[in-house]
């Protein structure tokens, strides 16, 4: 077993400024991912994928020593002001490192969810995807299962689910940074081009209790919101542990009421505080 | 060709008069080439709600020993509806597991999962 790297920065608390605001975080919660598309500059992603060459572990810890790595991709700007909104502030950066190093082409992989997942409102942790390269249809990006964060399952009992509806690939350009709730149901989609494809993941760990601090807007009203359909869920579904994630994430207490009580969805927005509408989160009184 | 239709053809023939030996030793030629017993496909059909009009969410057919997912886009996938499939002689073998639907507050997997079969 190789010893530990010795670096002030690997896994310590880091802080700067959030950029998400209250939709983006309501969002988050409902989706279980978000994209950054192509926030890394083009030339700390050529020199990840030359270090990944040079260090083609599945584990390359090798970059969380790399004060050019740090800056540039677990620090960056955007991913890391997405990480600090949904994770409070000084959040851990991450101590371990994964490179998902594919020899394409390869066929699709099957759905999971990441072990040691657990159903919960709470957002402890973020697990983080960065793409050093451009992420085309032929290489087989990841796919990803919008809001499957909230749908409980074994990985060993989901083998025989293939071809999704509702399926989002990760099609995006070299620097791009997509962070999800861990028990998102994903996949490597099938491969049709040549050639070796990284994708390095991550984790980022909250350690303030939290609250309402990414970008508010103080008029933003959460009553009655919309709610398209889910399909495989039942109406609203997917919208009430969201709904709990988010009243978690804004420290506030929630217990969904039922009946037309929040998040329950409404065509039009009566003016007025829907009922079961945590304190915090009211416009109207 | 269908076993059925193959000897309704034979017997057409003897009719005729035009049946012969040649006409069975090709079949027996065929038989001998390779496999001719039917083997089972498998449709698993993801759906919405437990119905079998429900809209399909989530297909893959395995066939001739391998597992194909199907189109990539939905709207050429073979079928849009569980009753589809049946109609298209499909027999359903699974049906949704009513107990896991149970749990007031979970969702749990995707959808009603349908598993159909064909012996062809």
């Amino acid at each position: 077993m190789e010893t530990s790297l010795q670096q002030p920065e690997i896994g310590l608390p880091y802080d700067c400024e959030p950029t998400l605001n209250d939709e983006q975080v309501i969002e988050f919660c409902r989706r279980g991912f978000l994209m950054l598309e192509g926030v890394v500059g083009d030339e700390i992603n050529k020199r990840t994928v030359a270090f990944c060459d040079e260090n083609p572990s599945g584990q390359p810890l090798e970059f969380l020593t790399e004060d050019w790595f740090v800056d540039g991709v677990l620090k960056n700007p955007e991913s890391a002001g997405a990480v600090r909104s949904l994770l409070g502030r000084d959040f851990k950066l991450p101590g371990n490192m994964s490179n998902h190093r594919a020899e394409c082409p390869t066929p699709a992989q099957g759905w999971h969810r990441d072990g040691g997942s657990i159903y919960t409102p709470r957002l402890d942790y973020l697990q983080v995807f960065y793409y050093p390269q451009d992420a085309t249809p032929e290489m087989g990006p990841t796919e990803v299962l919008p809001g499957s964060h909230f749908r409980r399952c074994k990985s060993n009992f989901i083998n025989h689910v293939r071809n999704v509806k509702m399926t989002e690939k990760t099609t995006a350009p070299a620097g791009t940074i997509f962070i999800t709730v861990y028990s998102i149901w994903h996949r490597k989609g099938k491969s049709t081009w040549t050639g070796i494809r990284n994708l390095l993941k991550y984790c980022y760990w909250r350690t303030a209790e939290p609250c309402r601090d990414w970008i508010v807007d103080p008029d933003h009203v959460f009553s009655w919101p919309e709610t398209p359909p889910e399909p495989g869920f039942e109406q609203f579904r997917s919208e009430i542990p969201a709904a709990r994630m988010f009243s978690w994430l804004c420290g506030e207490e929630f217990e969904h009421v039922g009946g037309q009580g929040w998040p329950c969805g409404s065509p039009r927005t009566p003016a007025c505080d829907q009922p079961g509408l945590p304190e915090g989160l009211k416009r109207y009184t | 060709m269908d076993h059925r239709q193959q000897v309704r053809e034979w017997l057409d023939k003897l009719r005729d008069g035009t049946l012969v030996e040649g006409d069975l030793e090709q079949a027996l030629d065929r038989l001998n080439g390779h496999s001719d017993e039917p083997r089972q496909k498998l449709l698993y059909l993801q759906a919405h709600k437990s119905g079998v009009d429900a809209d399909v969410i989530g297909m893959s057919i395995v066939e001739s020993g391998e597992i194909n997912e199907g189109p990539e886009d939905p709207d050429q996938w073979p079928y849009k509806t569980v009753l589809e499939a049946m109609n298209d002689g499909w027999r359903i073998i699974k049906f949704p597991d009513m107990t896991l639907m149970l749990q007031d507050e979970e969702t749990y997997g995707l959808g009603c999962d349908f598993v159909l079969e064909k012996w062809e």
